[in-house]
């Protein structure tokens, strides 16, 4: 317990600090002053619009200010298109959450599965194939997958059209249903790294000499494999899924280009172009502590699932 | 050679092939390609592939396998140069931070520590979106955000080096530090530093094809296999679906290449130390 808070105090403080640092980078290149203006900007009018927005007062304050807002919910207003910025992130930031776990969900049910499977095989020449297709399949980045996708499932099999997105509240099944697809494509190449990292470890755990132990003890392979060495293996395995998790979110953003999905990472891209910077920290900094969330709750896990890490104090 | 062929360890032996294949190919697209691959012949716009044109051509009528060829070379260095900037920087810094230790070497770990904890392409979108972007940023930026993995490996080698007696006797010797570091440990850990740096550079192929996919990659009017991807998109449809087909394939088979090299030099050294 009093690990599970001291990480908390050090997740509170690394959020603080990065999402500073952030604000600042941005106070720093981002001016929007002039830009706001556009052509019409004269020297005293970049001053007054200065004094009008607080750009003059200390970047302590202001960053308090914006921390404040940011944490009740107002996140600024766009510069582009003149509204709160949390209504546009807000409903985007739903549809990435839902691919991100979905794509997360699948890959944990899939890998462990197939994993199991490959591991309790007694054919060495099906094992042999499924790590050769493995091997293929892992060298496939997501974009391309996603593209096989959109060409194989949309247009030739008519089973999703492609770009025709539909809203959670429109049609919750639909909704699920056109992010099925782009959940794949993201979980798979994560399934056949861990569906190998399983195999090899298990190849590992094997060769040590507790199960030595075992098979002196006359316990037969598929004892040893299930009841032994398949427990230790998963280990790394679970804490690698749980990593990539924060890995799955950069695809994610990647993803939502090939199936025009109107997701955060849309959004990130085309304020990037725009130069819309209040847009771009607020969802800078929602990354930020997505992934720092995520660490936080693999470390929390690490030592629920192995308890020969030591907490350390 | 020899050796290479007589071995049983066919991830090396593919790996090894596909990259021979594959540079080969890059150089020889440096000095020749079947079409020039920017110029657009407007009679032949979208035509499938046939033996004038092996890959077909796209839109405006370029012919996309002299675009591969070029597009392959590109993705090839541009990886290689992120590759190169972090693993020259990541094993200063991790030499530095494993061989001195302290508080130096804390500092420098919870920095590379909180780096690796964001998945790379995400950051680069991150600190392009900051500070903008020119023709060749894209290697800066993804080259600084590969340094942390290769400094917290190579820092690892040194702690353990560090306390070995071929150290403590150089060290005895009145070596410098510096000598120490470049001259007697590095050339002790370059084999783990070998398979670490081939599956760095897939990671680094597979961020530049990424970000080139997302319109942020070198300049638009250099081929890059990532941007030939997203045009080839829109023409799934009726137009031209081997385009994708084509480029997306010559990722894999880089990707795949790099992959099965590393996985092979792994197992190589492995073996050595059993």
């Amino acid at each position: 317990m009093k690990y599970v808070l001291k990480k908390a105090i050090n997740l509170i403080l690394t959020v603080v600090l990065v999402s500073f640092l952030a604000f600042c980078a941005f106070q720093i290149i981002g001016d929007p002053i002039a830009r706001m203006l556009g052509a019409e900007a004269t020297p005293e009018k970049i001053a007054q619009l200065r004094e009008e927005l607080g750009f003059n007062r200390p970047v302590m304050t202001r960053y308090l200010e914006w921390a404040g807002n940011f944490l009740r919910g107002d996140m600024g207003i766009s510069y582009s298109y003149k509204l709160p910025v949390a209504e546009m992130v807000l409903p985007k930031l739903g549809t990435t959450v839902a691919l991100t776990l979905m794509a997360f969900v699948l890959t944990c049910v899939a890998s462990i599965s197939i994993g199991v499977f490959q591991v309790r095989l007694k054919s060495a020449r099906i094992d042999r194939l499924m790590t050769v297709a493995n091997q293929i399949i892992m060298s496939i980045p997501p974009f391309f997958i996603g593209i096989l996708f959109t060409c194989f499932f949309g247009l030739v099999l008519h089973w999703f059209t492609p770009g025709y997105f539909v809203s959670f509240k429109e049609d919750p099944a639909g909704f699920f249903g056109y992010l099925f697809l782009p959940a794949v494509s993201i979980a798979i190449p994560k399934i056949s790294q861990c569906v190998k990292m399983l195999r090899s470890q298990t190849g590992a755990e094997l060769e040590k000499d507790y199960i030595r132990t075992a098979y002196s003890r006359g316990m037969n392979t598929g004892f040893a494999v299930n009841y032994h060495a398949l427990h230790n293996a998963i280990i790394p395995v679970i804490s690698f899924l749980a990593v990539s998790l924060a890995e799955m979110l950069a695809s994610c953003i990647i993803i939502e280009q090939i199936f025009t999905i109107p997701g955060i990472g849309r959004l990130l891209l085309s304020s990037i172009s725009s130069r819309d910077f209040t847009v771009v920290l607020a969802i800078v900094v929602i990354l930020v502590i997505w992934v720092i969330v995520v660490n936080y709750i693999a470390d929390i896990i690490y030592p629920l699932v192995d308890p020969r890490i030591k907490v350390s104090k | 050679m020899k050796t290479l062929l007589k071995s049983d360890n066919w991830y090396l032996k593919c790996g090894a092939f596909i990259m021979a294949v594959i540079l080969l190919t890059v150089l020889t697209g440096l000095f020749w390609t079947p079409y020039d691959p920017n110029y657009m012949d407007t009679s032949a716009r979208l035509s499938s592939p046939s033996f004038a044109h092996l890959f077909g051509t796209d839109n405006f009528g370029r012919d996309i396998f002299s675009r591969v060829m070029q597009g392959l070379g590109t993705s090839f260095m541009v990886s290689f140069c992120i590759n190169l900037i972090g693993l020259i920087i990541g094993t200063i810094v991790g030499a530095a931070a494993g061989y001195s230790g302290g508080l130096f070497d804390d500092v420098l770990m919870r920095i590379c520590d909180a780096i690796t904890a964001f998945p790379s392409v995400m950051l680069a979108l991150v600190i392009i979106a900051v500070i903008g972007r020119g023709d060749m940023d894209i290697i800066w930026i993804l080259g600084t955000l590969f340094i942390p993995s290769y400094a917290r490996m190579v820092r690892s080698e040194f702690v353990q080096q560090k306390s070995c007696n071929y150290v403590r006797m150089a060290r005895l010797m009145g070596a410098k530090p510096l000598r120490i570091i470049f001259v007697h440990i590095l050339p002790n850990i370059y084999k783990t530093l070998l398979p670490a740096a081939t599956i760095g550079f897939n990671n680094a192929v597979l961020a530049e094809a990424s970000m080139s996919f997302l319109g942020i990659g070198v300049s638009a009017n250099r081929p890059s296999l990532g941007r030939m991807l997203n045009e080839s998109q829109g023409f799934l449809i009726g137009g031209a679906p081997w385009y994708a087909a084509f480029v997306g394939f010559s990722i894999v088979l880089l990707v795949m290449g790099l992959a099965l090299l590393g996985e092979g030099l792994q197992a190589e050294q492995n073996r050595g130390k059993k």
